[in-house]
């Protein structure tokens, strides 16, 4: 039997490999990027305590499971929020985000060649607007700009990387 | 020509977080039937996750930081590597729920050093914690995070450190120099969750989790209590601010703080100033400026505005500073108010002493001045001021600095009560002129 040492060990380990796919995973099925962070906080919990009866060569399925539940129970509590998705919605998007995991990791690696393919303006304006906590209005004021000239930039280099990404994996170049 | 799909737009504001509810019902309606769509939505999403994790890695955010790729771990990696590549991976928060077992090591992954403290508190000059859980009795510690963010804890405080960029204070008087590095760093207290946002900052908790929050330099973001139902904010409050937010989630405008001459941070007197509070007529609920009040402050150097970091009470040049300022309590006082023709603001004196305004001399003298005050003849500075409209016109000093001249006028209080001071302009004066400052001394 493993000691909770090794234990921990392992779940480090299989976390750090799918820790990636498990949050892009939650952050497709709600608002925000602070929603995921509060949504993935429970989830590193319950896979933490459940972690003793799962078959580690499983580990992403059953976490992804792990992480829906987890989703469908934060969007009970928001029950009255008309701004979070219905839970059919959630459902539905779910099973993309399962059956395409693959496909979003290759796309995240993909976007560190079109990171460097945008203007250092540009990249630098993305990298800063999604630092830690950063609000958009106070970084907007900070550089002289209106809140949604910075948001509207924002969408259209998420547009662009979106765009480049699916070129780089159709050539197979990442 | 090249027509986007104006549905696009729909996404931005979903990932933004702007998007109305009217907006997510249309936005499910091409969820539901448009499997194109599903997987557009679904790439904006996880281009946006990614990014995250980017900037998080970013040390120069003008360069692309190389993505750790944990496809598979050799089972010889050392654990601690591994957890390194999890923080990066899966965010500090997430980091510090893992290595926090109850049953392991305290260690929560962040150093925590005594980088300052006085002879009467428990910790000395170096030491290394090995507990997360900071609570001192009395004294004076200040705590540096993985050679980042420094806390200064004034007895009795009760701290607990969740990882190098978030801190839970229970209880007492700490004031957080986050630095540059550290934007984001997080003050929850049971009453709010303060959100730093590349500033210096403190925090004062009561008995009744009744929340202090006074920001000293940059601007930070006071929200709600971890775990509140509520989605209201208490908005952005920048240097020269302060809030009370009861644990009631009722907020009010801090009007006077205690605060150190030299520094800005708060201060807390071994004896209790002349001065014991300040409140003006200011009533617009939005406003949250504070006076900050220092005992024993009044000398060359110190700090003359709570707002404005550079500018400083200085004698006139080539003068030494007038004996009969030196030692007084001062009142710093805010740029804001300069331009208020009928601002009042009352000082609470706790004894008899003399009351000195040191008054722009530029300006015509205000009438509750000239009434209630007799001019001492000594005249005082603040500088060096950058360019700005007060010293608009201004020829600069031998030094190469732009400063300001103060007239000193003074009053005697016999007894203890409030002294009533009006405003540094007359209706209908023009100029750009600055805020008197203000200084007790015992009698």
């Amino acid at each position: 039997m493993a000691t909770l040492e090794e234990r921990q060990e392992l779940f480090i380990r299989l976390y750090t490999a799918n820790g990636p796919a498990i949050r892009g995973f939650v952050r497709s099925l709600v608002p925000t990027r602070e929603d995921a962070s509060d949504v993935m906080q429970d989830v590193a919990v319950v896979l933490w305590r459940k972690f003793t009866t799962v078959d580690v060569d499983d580990f992403r399925r059953w976490a992804f499971g792990v992480a829906r539940l987890q989703v469908l129970a934060w969007r009970r509590d928001k029950a009255r929020d008309r701004h979070v998705f219905r839970s059919d919605i959630i459902e539905l998007l779910a099973d993309l985000s399962g059956d395409a995991a693959d496909d979003m990791e290759e796309q995240r690696y993909a976007l560190e060649t079109c990171l460097k393919q945008l203007p250092a303006r540009r990249r630098k304006l993305v990298l800063r607007a999604y630092g830690p906590a950063v609000r958009i209005n106070a970084l907007a004021v900070s550089i002289g700009r209106t809140p949604m000239s910075v948001y509207k930039e924002l969408h259209r280099i998420r547009t662009f990387l979106v765009d480049c990404t699916r070129r780089v994996l159709a050539e197979g170049s990442v | 020509m090249k027509h986007r799909d104006p549905r696009s737009d729909l996404i931005g504001s979903y990932v933004d977080g702007r998007a109305s509810a009217d907006d997510i019902r249309r936005l499910e309606g091409y969820l539901r039937t448009d499997a194109d769509f599903r997987r557009l939505f679904l790439e904006h999403l996880n281009v946006d996750g990614a990014l995250g994790e980017f900037a998080s890695l970013a040390d120069d955010t003008a360069e692309v930081p190389a993505r750790i790729r944990p496809t598979r771990l050799l089972p010889g990696i050392a654990p601690r590597l591994a957890a390194a590549a999890c923080v990066a991976a899966a965010g500090m928060a997430v980091w510090a729920l893992l290595l926090r077992p109850a049953s392991l090591s305290p260690d929560i992954g962040t150093r925590i050093e005594v980088v300052d403290s006085t002879r009467n508190s428990d910790y000395s000059l170096g030491q290394i914690l090995a507990e997360p859980h900071v609570s001192i009795d009395q004294g004076r510690v200040t705590l540096q995070l993985d050679d980042g963010p420094t806390l200064d804890l004034s007895a009795p405080a009760d701290v607990e450190v969740i990882n190098g960029m978030h801190v839970h204070v229970h209880g007492g008087d700490v004031t957080v120099d986050v630095g540059d590095q550290a934007t984001g760093f997080i003050v929850d207290t049971t009453a709010a969750r303060v959100v730093d946002l590349g500033t210096r900052f403190a925090v004062s908790v009561g008995e009744t989790g009744e929340t202090d929050v006074v920001v000293l330099e940059g601007e930070i973001e006071v929200r709600e209590p971890l775990g509140s139902d509520r989605t209201s904010a208490y908005g952005n409050l920048m240097a020269g601010d302060a809030l009370t937010v009861a644990a009631s989630n009722i907020s009010r405008r801090l009007t006077a703080v205690a605060m150190e001459p030299r520094v800005t941070r708060l201060g807390r007197a071994e004896q209790p100033g002349v001065v014991t509070g300040v409140s003006d007529n200011v009533t617009d609920p939005d406003y949250r400026r504070f006076y900050g009040l220092v005992p024993g402050g009044m000398r060359n150097d110190a700090l003359a505005y709570t707002t404005i970091g550079r500018a400083r009470w200085r004698p006139l040049a080539g003068q030494e500073f007038p004996a009969e300022l030196l030692g007084a309590d001062t009142v710093r006082t805010f740029h804001d108010d300069r331009d208020r023709w009928d601002l009042e603001i009352a000082l609470e004196i706790a004894q008899p002493c003399t009351v000195y305004v040191m008054f722009d001399a530029r300006n015509p003298v205000a009438d509750w001045l000239r009434r209630d005050f007799s001019d001492t003849g000594l005249q005082v500075r603040t500088g060096p001021w950058r360019e700005v409209g007060i010293v608009e016109g201004m020829a600069p000093h031998a030094d190469g600095g732009l400063y300001v001249t103060y007239q000193v006028w003074k009053r005697d209080v016999p007894s203890a009560g409030v002294v009533n001071l009006g405003s540094p302009r007359t209706f209908g004066q023009p100029g750009n002129r600055a805020m008197y400052g203000i200084a007790v001394q015992p009698l």
